[in-house]
């Protein structure tokens, strides 16, 4: 409306204007300058805390020694062969979710009778806490690589599923009446106004999977397993090596951290026709 | 999902009223026959699967011992002792979540810097699935109650954080325009306008987080542990009891269900003031 | 000397992402006496309610001054009352809570703020609905509540930022003459925005034509229809001829603001693809 309505968290008093460079400077990148901060005084503390002997190394390592490991590892070469353990496992189980729960989702959403089959499923699966299968999967497939795979499939499997049918049943019924006053085909509505209101729901259903699929695959790593991440974590972890540990945190975290925004920046790019609405991450 | 379609008296086409009693009340209760079919069948074709021989009991165990074992597991004191276990570490570590997420989650939406400065740990934090510090906590806090109830509490915190964080910040700003321009205090602001305004996004933070919560006593008690229901189906599946095992499984969905169910009754509690329909 | 005084009001705004400027409010000057009901008439985005958060106190202007009965303003104070735009109640309370929300910022117990705010459920035609929320009422209802709560604190100068704008046709009108008969007795000096030229001839002593961004004083009519005015009035000459006045003055500014808006939108857009 008026120019205090839209832009008005963008813009600032005009004495600002008249501040010295690196005031205006700060201002520009404030976010990320404090994010930097706060991260790096966090690695500072800790670094120092351990060295003045206030935190005990064989509990939180410190900073320094997860860098010298870090390097170990990678001079040592046994950690490319864990890493891609763990993305083989993730990136099976996790496509074949995304196939097949995608492909429920539109079955279930466009059939009526299917509907009524499928959803009481959805239902209870879903509420079902998948990660207390692990188990009784381990016992069905071994500690190898297909255990891990089945445990991400089906973690995932279920929120893929649920958005889609959600994504499918949630179409605006303007819009299907709009094709069906021009005298769409069934095939013609599919394509043209149920799978584009569609796609948003899934790409938010394989954000909330992928998730979900990272939490699967660590626990049933580090509950039997004789190779990836969760099992190096494990090791390290019973033999005390506290720093090697952390490695593998971290680079479990870095990637979750990776996977989340590139799913949102998909998100995003497939969100671009419609207003910006707030999720609640 | 399908509220709407409950709650609304389902307007069908006049011809309906003129068709056979038995069509037309088949045609109204068809969602629920169909469903109903579907279980039912399941449960036979698994049932009479396993008694043929197609299904293996040793994997897959059958309806009926899971009954079996359900009655029997129910008489027996150590199942209540699991239940007392693991219901405490839920609670315990999700209370914690709660206490200490809302306040700073508040505090962070609030003072604007303070949230740049805890963003990036908290966005890893939130990121990174949390079973992998198991190791690292029962290294700190040994097998017992305590390393399950950090876990219990780093699950749940960071989304009821973020949450929490995200209502505060996404206040709509008019009204805090309303309470400047009547010269609210402060104190005022926070009351009428901060606090009502993200409590939605608090209960739904609360709501993630106990999901959360439950999937960090499973994962901490099948990790490591001496009691519990996790442990229990460890242990089940150790001595190769299907049935058991999967009791086991049931036993911790109904936890999450009516986990979840009470915080949506919560939840409807505080939004009389929302509009109806739509409201889930 | 006038009851609002507004001297040389500048407001310029800094974007620090792109180190540009925004002059929003160019050296505006506007009196307005006791009990006047004054409307200042503007295309949209220039400045107007910009104007009104200033003389409210809630944004400070980086030039000029705004004085009200000779003390300069500097932050919101109990002499003046907004009625917002979109209503803006708070979701969460009641009709008579919302009502008494400023008596009680004022330090009133919430017991008497709403023993205070009843009559003027009554004033706005509200009785029955004290128990409402917002989402309970139509969009005429929800100003309603917006005017009475503002009315609440006794104002003296009513500061009311395009309260119709968003209600139908017909729902306006009615508003607006409800509006005329609610001002004629509680005798309140009103500062009015609106971008509707009848609106604003219907409503106002005075209506004060503001160009488009950056905003400065185009006009200062004096509208000389006598009151009290009924809705047919709307359809006399002499209200005519005033709005074709307004409407000759506005019309390159309305045009000017289009073609910058699709200035605006294709940069947005081309921006929205870079991102």
């Amino acid at each position: 409306m008026s120019v205090s309505g839209t832009a008005e968290s963008m813009l600032v008093d005009v004495r600002l204007a008249e501040a010295p460079l690196w005031q205006r400077w700060y201002l520009r990148n404030e976010r990320l300058l404090l994010g930097l901060a706060g991260f790096v005084s966090v690695l500072i503390v800790w670094d120092l805390a351990v060295r003045l002997g206030y935190l005990r190394v064989t509990f939180v390592s410190s900073p320094s020694r997860i860098f010298d490991a870090a390097r170990l590892e990678v001079s040592q070469g046994r950690i490319w062969g864990d890493i891609g353990v763990s993305l083989l496992e993730f990136g099976l189980g996790y496509a074949a979710a995304a196939v097949l729960g995608i492909s429920i989702g539109f079955v279930a959403g466009w059939f009526r009778r299917a509907n009524y089959i499928i959803d009481p499923w959805l239902a209870a699966l879903y509420a079902t806490p998948d990660v207390a299968l692990v188990p009784l999967i381990i016992l069905w497939l071994g500690i190898g690589l297909w255990s891990k795979v089945f445990v991400v499939f089906l973690t995932s499997l279920f929120a893929v599923a649920i958005n889609t049918l959600v994504g499918v049943q949630s179409t605006e019924a303007r819009f299907l009446e709009v094709a069906h006053s021009f005298g769409a085909s069934r095939a013609r509505v599919f394509r043209t106004v149920v799978l584009p209101s569609t796609v948003p729901f899934i790409l938010t259903g394989l954000r909330l999977a992928s998730g979900r699929a990272l939490v699967g695959v660590v626990l049933a790593e580090l509950i039997a397993a004789n190779q990836g991440i969760g099992f190096m974590i494990s090791v390290s972890g019973s033999t005390l090596n506290t720093a090697r540990l952390m490695v593998g945190v971290i680079l479990l975290g870095a990637f979750g951290v990776l996977l989340g925004e590139v799913m949102r920046r998909v998100e995003r790019r497939f969100d671009a026709w419609r207003p910006q609405m707030g999720d609640g991450r | 999902m399908d509220r709407a379609e409950r709650t609304q008296p389902r307007l069908m086409d006049v011809r309906m009223a003129a068709m056979p009693r038995v069509w037309r009340s088949y045609l109204e209760n068809e969602r629920a026959i169909f469903g109903v079919l579907s279980f039912v069948g399941f449960f036979v074709f698994w049932e009479v699967g396993a008694a043929v021989g197609w299904v293996d009991l040793f994997f897959f165990s059958s309806p009926s011992r899971i009954l079996t074992a359900a009655i029997r597991e129910v008489q027996l004191p150590r199942l209540w002792d699991d239940f007392r276990v693991s219901g405490t570490e839920l609670i315990v570590g999700y209370l914690g979540a709660v206490a200490l997420g809302v306040p700073l989650g508040i505090f962070a939406g609030w003072y604007r810097r303070f949230n740049f400065f805890i963003d990036p740990w908290l966005n890893f934090m939130n990121a990174l699935p949390r079973v992998a510090l198991l190791p690292l906590i029962v290294l700190w806090v040994g097998i017992g109650i305590w390393s399950k109830i950090v876990v219990v509490f780093l699950g749940a915190f960071f989304t009821i954080v973020i949450n929490t964080l995200y209502g505060v910040r996404t206040v709509d700003r008019r009204l805090l325009e309303v309470a400047a321009s009547f010269n609210a205090s402060q104190v005022r602001v926070f009351t009428s306008v901060v606090l009502p305004g993200s409590v939605p996004f608090i209960l739904a933070g609360l709501r993630l987080g106990v999901g959360r919560a439950l999937i960090g006593v499973i994962v901490g008690e099948l990790y490591s542990s001496n009691a519990g229901v996790g442990h229990m189906i460890t242990i089940a599946a150790q001595t190769l009891q299907t049935d058991r095992l999967l009791f086991g499984v049931i036993l911790l969905t109904l936890m999450g269900v009516v986990a979840v169910e009470l915080l949506r009754v919560v939840e409807r509690r505080f939004q009389a003031w929302r509009p109806k329909v739509g409201a889930g | 000397m006038a009851k609002l005084q507004a001297t040389d009001v500048r407001m310029e705004y800094y974007q620090p992402r792109t180190g540009s400027r925004l002059l929003a409010i160019d050296n505006l000057s506007i009196g307005v006496e006791e009990g006047e009901f004054v409307s200042v008439l503007g295309p949209s985005g220039c400045g107007k309610s910009t104007f009104l958060k200033i003389v409210d106190g809630l944004i400070a202007p980086t030039g000029g001054q705004v004085m009200l009965d000779g003390r300069a303003i500097s932050r919101p104070g109990p002499d003046r009352a907004m009625v917002f735009q979109d209503a803006a109640l708070f979701p969460w309370y009641t009709v008579v809570h919302n009502i008494a929300y400023g008596l009680e910022c004022q330090g009133l117990r919430s017991a008497e703020a709403r023993t205070r705010a009843k009559p003027l459920i009554e004033l706005v035609g509200l009785r029955g609905f004290e128990h409402h929320y917002p989402y309970e009422l139509s969009g005429g209802m929800q100003q309603r509540v917006n005017l009475a709560r503002a009315l609440a604190v006794d104002p003296e100068l009513l500061l009311m930022d395009e309260p119709f704008a968003a209600l139908d046709a017909q729902t306006r009108e009615l508003m607006q003459s409800e509006l005329l008969a609610i001002w004629q007795q509680a005798h309140k000096t009103v500062l009015f925005i609106t971008h509707q030229i009848d609106e604003a001839v219907f409503l106002s002593d005075r209506v004060i034509v503001m160009s488009a961004r950056p905003g400065r004083v185009l006009a200062d009519i004096v509208v000389q229809i006598p009151r009290p005015r009924a809705l047919a009035v709307k359809r006399s000459p002499a209200f005519l001829d005033y709005v074709d006045q307004v409407w000759n003055l506005i019309e390159s500014e309305v045009k000017r603001t289009m073609a910058a808006d699709q200035l605006t939108t294709a940069a947005r857009v081309s921006g929205q693809v870079d991102r």
